[in-house]
């Protein structure tokens, strides 16, 4: 026993700070780790490829071809990956684990930035994970019919791609991180966009606001083929994202830092 | 060492710990005692930074948990046991923690052997533990940096007695290698065989702080007779310090100058035995009106705790 409980202290290692990369390591791995997380990961992966199997097999040859299949892809990776991004921010909360998390690394600050690139890491991720689908799709797309071999993908479309889930991931985070409850996050990450939407499109006095700040509008623009994004296009998704990510997010963390943990 | 320094917290106008000063030196296990809600996990959580103090300080070795880099080398903390992913496995659980303190894998390994949690009982997730299992991995939790130092709140709590006999046994090691061990409980007997000092808290004011020899010394003497009225005329005779206890006495002295003051004047006795010999009897009178009086400062509301728990089951 005494091996396993060894004294004295060890003065030096506690001076040392907890090196970034470390932490945002183990928030990744607790956004994959428990049952939820793992079977979300399983689902949207499950998703995806049924969509693009669905392609394959009723679309026509332009539909089969690799720069539509990842294209395709991206659907169900914006709508579901960022569920991990809320559950990431809210999920201590409800389990009540950050009275750990913020024993072992009191700067609540540095837990909360780890979660936050822990969670665009994963963002990243899942455009490798499109990538290698769509690659995998359009090899075999031949067996179900004709195919335009378009393997073009221009590094500009691919960056836009990577933003574009980038901001999806950060909105997740965001709402998570101002409600830091894990139920009512979820739900309104799914309604609120569209509650939104709905408003603007039905009140023709915010069809401004919705040309600035309606994350269907200027955010999907990154996405859409048939848009080349200008300056003020970017403007717009800009604007949307100070919006939806920017101000919840410093609600939230503000609050966090000050809130008692119990 | 943990030293807390006139530490006061408000939560509006409830005061959820009042002016709490004690020290914890190496090689001391301090029972940290109290009834529920008495201050004893707000005292501790300001100690390790989750709840900001409105005044006053807790140091740990001269430091602001806060102000370590890598806290839990230092000092290890099991603040509730319930508070765990109940999703994750008992192995994921230390593992993760074991990555951010810069611990080897093979240090979770060989905690969940102590804690008795190895083989398939780690591969287990946390939401299928009994909370004598989830004790056990906050126990092995705690102890994972390596630490000099452990703060354990309500550890018996869900212990079955053997476990708890394990506990004492671990601990009391710990303290006679050097560590400075703080654990807290509202059960005396939970902590009564383990700790050599008592800090007894209640009403968030520290009621009484000692070792067992200092807080049972000053013994009293409870003295009956047929006579009291003769009884009270020798004590006063003896010069004793006494009060009157319905029809028996209680005095301020050892058996032996109350027997013989009673021998001068010549009183029967029908009772004549120490006093005060039982921890237990003085925990429950420094802490018996708790209840009671908190009502009476919250003006009827719960107390802070109750409303803890009313929230984390809403």
């Amino acid at each position: 026993m005494s091996a396993v409980t060894g004294l004295p202290t060890r003065s030096k290692e506690a001076s040392t700070s907890v090196p970034m990369t470390t932490l945002v390591g183990v928030e990744l791995r607790k956004m994959v780790d428990t049952r939820a997380g793992r079977w979300l990961l399983i689902g949207v992966a499950a998703v995806t490829v049924l969509v693009l199997g669905i392609a394959l097999a009723t679309g026509d040859a332009g539909t089969r071809s690799f720069t539509n299949l990842f294209s395709l892809a991206q659907l169900p990776l914006s709508i579901l990956i960022p569920v991990l991004g809320v559950l990431a921010a809210t999920s201590e909360w409800s389990q009540r684990t950050v009275l750990t998390t913020f024993a072992l690394v009191p700067s609540r600050s540095r837990i909360v930035s780890a979660k936050v690139l822990a969670a665009m890491s994963l963002a990243l991720l899942t455009v490798v994970f499109a990538l290698v689908v769509a690659a995998a799709a359009a090899a075999v797309a031949p067996i179900f019919g004709a195919v335009d071999s378009d393997w073009s993908l221009p590094i500009g479309d691919l960056l836009q791609v990577v933003v574009y889930q980038q901001l999806n991931m950060l909105l997740g985070v965001a709402l998570g991180t101002l409600l830091l409850n894990s139920a009512l996050a979820i739900v309104l990450y799914f309604v609120l966009p569209t509650i939104w939407s709905g408003l603007t499109d039905s009140i023709s006095a915010l069809a401004d606001a919705q040309r600035w700040l309606d994350t269907s509008t200027t955010w999907m623009r990154l996405v859409d083929p048939d848009v080349a994004m200008t300056g003020t296009h970017w403007a717009q998704a800009g604007a949307t994202a100070l919006l939806w990510i920017a101000v919840p997010l410093a609600i939230g963390v503000t609050r966090i830092l000050r809130r008692e943990v119990d | 060492m943990i030293e807390f320094s006139h530490l006061t917290k408000r939560f509006g106008d409830h005061v959820a710990i009042d002016d709490i000063t004690f020290r914890c030196d190496p090689g001391t296990v301090t029972g940290f005692l109290g009834p529920n809600g008495a201050g004893k996990s707000t005292t501790m959580r300001a100690l390790v930074g989750l709840t900001i103090p409105t005044s006053g300080t807790a140091l740990i070795d001269g430091k602001p948990y806060g102000a370590m880099g890598n806290p839990a080398r230092r000092i290890g903390v099991l603040l509730d046991a319930s508070a765990q992913h109940p999703g994750r496995t008992g192995r994921e659980t230390l593992a993760l923690s074991a990555r951010v303190l810069g611990m080897p894998q093979s240090r979770v390994e060989e905690l969940l052997e102590l804690v008795q949690l190895a083989g398939p009982a780690s591969k287990k997730r946390v939401g299928d533990y009994s909370l004598g299992m989830r004790q056990r991995l906050g126990i092995a939790h705690a102890l994972l940096g390596d630490p000099g130092i452990l703060v354990l709140d309500e550890p018996a709590n869900g212990l079955d007695p053997e476990g708890i006999r394990w506990m004492r046994g671990l601990l009391r090691d710990f303290a006679d290698r050097g560590g400075t061990v703080i654990l807290s409980s509202h059960l005396l007997s939970e902590v009564e065989a383990v700790a050599d000092r008592f800090v007894i808290v209640s009403n968030g004011r520290v009621q009484l702080t000692g070792s067992k020899e200092e807080l049972l010394g000053g013994t009293s003497t409870v003295v009956g007779s047929p006579d009291p009225a003769a009884l009270e005329r020798a004590l006063q005779v003896a010069d004793l310090t006494f009060t009157a206890q319905g029809s028996t006495f209680s005095v301020a002295a050892d058996p032996i100058d109350v027997g013989t003051a009673a021998l001068r004047g010549q009183v029967v006795l029908t009772e004549l035995r120490a006093a005060g010999a039982d921890l237990e009897g003085l925990f429950m009178e420094l802490t018996s009106s708790h209840s009671h009086d908190n009502h009476d400062a919250t003006g009827g509301r719960p107390t802070f705790v109750q409303a803890n728990k009313q929230e984390v089951t809403a």
